[in-house]
């Protein structure tokens, strides 16, 4: 039967069947995790735990500052802020794709005014940034 | 088309909406005026109640977008309790936000999730319900890790935040699930699917649907990031999502139940009664061993979410205007309680050792916080009864085997939660004031809230007539 599957006679399979191959993968994913975890336990030398091994992961090293610490997040603002143009982007584009099919439609003004207040929140966030500071680079 | 009709129907949202983008750019070109900004929020929201009453008032009903977006009495009515909550929210936030510095982008937050949540109870598309659903959400992370001056505020959020992104993916794929086998997600379409013996991918989507959900209110099993989550959140913040979000969650899961699938009755019914019994036990069995009072009253709305499930579970047989109803009173009846609750832990403090000997030293925050209690329990003439009392009629009409043993539950669970409720009376009655444990952050405003809701507690009898009968006319059944 997986044969026939592979010279693409699928269509001679039932709808039904093909969830008993979806069943049988779940089946197999299900059996290849819970193997791999009773492994690991049959063969993982020691399960008991020791102060080193409470300890936050570092790598491998030792850890040897407190890990609650400000980072710097200055990328983060601008990747934040492309976002703006980006949905911007992303939605604009669509729009105008069909926006000259609307005006035939007597939709035109309709349209337009969504976009202006689709903008218009938009550009509140931008300037919202903008007063922040989130422009500058410190 | 669009009409005057739909800028009508759209009114509240529009108000509210508009408020939090003033709020938003007043506070940033104008940093020192911390005053205006808040109340510029908080009548902001009145405004939208108001807005809302009127809307109500007229009977303004309506269908829009290709009747995706609905507006009736049932909508309107949760668009009441979201905002009347947004109202006493920003009220006891004004002077803790205004304390942090960054009070506008706080309360624009707070209105921000209200626009989402009132969006919600109007949606009769299971897109547009994900949409709203994450527009309430994404704010709420915001608010949850806002004290920055505390670590687990910043823990809870992240604990919240990747939990919250698990769930609205859960309920995406069940929405896809849905949409792919109905071919079109409106709920008039998808009851056309939900008829006769089910296909096992409408019964995945479903139960998919109902997990996503129960995650959003905190129904057991998917209560885990609840605790975290209010603990570490600012108290108006957790006020707030512990009420406003949630009742409008329930709101849209019922109109989704109803209007979308009212044929599969008995699958949902069946899922809603299994989680509303476990929930109900798991949220007071871990309250029961808490000493802080914010966490507990946390585990308590995990308890009280079950409550409101148990109301689900009787939407079949007799039990369905009964059971619509119950949402609805439960709804209001918690918001006012809950809300007063948790304003409370702002006047006294989140250490159970706070409230000892409250009745001696400040007994107009003492009394208050015994009527929230008790309403909690459900001891008679306070909101919480009324709603437990719709609750256990409604199961009562259902005539179904499960819903009784559900409605037993409720009635065991209301048994077991007094002792971790009036563990906070003994001690504010009988203990010895403590020095110094907290200091109290809470001031005028705050105390405001709280007597106004701890009064329409008390007095919520007088409101269960017109309610029930709005309930009645919700245009829903």
């Amino acid at each position: 039967m997986t044969l026939a599957l592979l010279q693409g006679a699928a269509p001679e399979i039932g709808y039904g069947t093909l969830y008993v191959y979806v069943g049988l993968f779940l089946l197999l994913i299900v059996g290849f995790v819970a193997a791999t975890l009773v492994i690991a336990r049959l063969i993982a030398p020691s399960r008991r735990s020791s102060r080193a091994k409470g300890q936050i992961y570092e790598t491998g090293e030792v850890t040897v500052t407190d890990p609650w610490r400000p980072f710097p997040v200055r990328y983060y603002v601008f990747a934040l802020l492309f976002l703006i143009f980006d949905v911007e982007a992303a939605f604009l584009y669509p729009w105008a794709v069909i926006y000259n099919e609307s005006i035939t439609q007597g939709m035109g003004l309709y349209m337009f005014v969504e976009v202006v207040i689709f903008v218009f929140i938009l550009a509140t966030g931008l300037a919202y940034a903008w007063k922040k500071g989130a422009l500058k680079w410190v | 088309m669009v009409t005057a009709q739909t800028f009508v129907g759209l009114l509240p949202e529009i108000v509210v909406f508009l408020f939090s983008m003033l709020v938003l750019m007043i506070g940033v070109f104008s940093p020192r005026a911390t005053g205006l900004t808040a109340g510029l929020a908080a009548f902001g929201a009145l405004a939208t109640f108001v807005t809302a009453v009127v809307l109500l008032a007229v009977g303004f009903e309506g269908s829009f977008f290709g009747d995706a977006y609905v507006v009736d009495g049932f909508a309107l009515y949760f668009k009441l309790i979201v905002a009347g909550s947004a109202f006493f929210t920003v009220l006891a936030a004004s002077r803790w936000s205004g304390r942090t510095g960054d009070a506008p982008e706080y309360l624009t937050l707070i209105l921000s999730v209200a626009v989402g949540a009132m969006l919600l109870v109007s949606m009769r598309d299971l897109f547009g319900v994900f949409v709203a659903i994450e527009l309430a959400t994404i704010p709420s992370y915001a608010l949850v890790a806002f004290d920055r001056t505390r670590r687990e505020s910043a823990e809870g959020g992240m604990k919240y935040l990747l939990t919250g992104m698990i769930a609205s993916s859960i309920l995406l794929y069940g929405i896809v699930l849905i949409y792919g086998i109905s071919g079109s997600a409106e709920l008039a379409d998808i009851s056309r699917t939900f008829t006769g013996q089910l296909s096992p991918v409408a019964l995945l989507g479903m139960v998919l649907l109902i997990s996503g959900f129960a995650f959003k209110v905190s129904a057991a099993p998917f209560h885990f990031w609840t605790p975290d989550a209010y603990q570490g959140a600012p108290t108006s913040a957790a006020a707030f999502l512990s009420v406003a979000p949630k009742a409008a969650i329930f709101a849209v899961l019922l109109r989704i139940f109803l209007e979308g699938m009212p044929e599969a009755a008995p699958s949902w019914t069946a899922v809603a009664a299994v989680l509303a019994i476990v929930t109900m036990f798991i949220g007071n069995l871990f309250a029961l061993r808490q000493s802080n009072v914010r966490r507990m009253l946390a585990y308590s709305s995990v308890a009280h979410s079950g409550y409101i499930l148990v109301a689900f579970a009787a939407l079949q047989g007799g039990g369905v205007e009964r059971g619509v109803q119950a949402v609805l009173i439960y709804s209001a009846a918690y918001a006012l309680m809950n809300l007063g609750a948790f304003f409370v832990i702002d006047l006294v403090g989140e250490e159970a050792k706070s409230y000892n000997g409250l009745f001696k030293t400040r007994p107009g925050v003492a009394l208050s916080m015994a009527i929230f209690m008790a309403a909690l329990v459900g001891i008679p003439p306070l909101s919480g009864f009324w709603g437990k009392a719709w609750i256990i009629l409604a199961g009562a009409q259902s005539g179904s085997i499960l819903t009784y043993v559900a409605v037993g539950a409720l009635v065991i669970n209301s048994v077991l939660s007094v002792p971790y409720y009036f563990g906070i009376l003994r001690n504010m009655a009988f203990e010895e004031p403590v020095k110094g444990v907290e200091e109290p952050t809470g001031t005028g405003a705050v105390k405001l809230s709280v007597y106004i809701l701890a009064i329409a507690t008390t007095l919520f009898l007088f409101f269960i007539g017109p309610l029930s009968a709005l309930a009645g006319a919700s245009g829903l059944l």
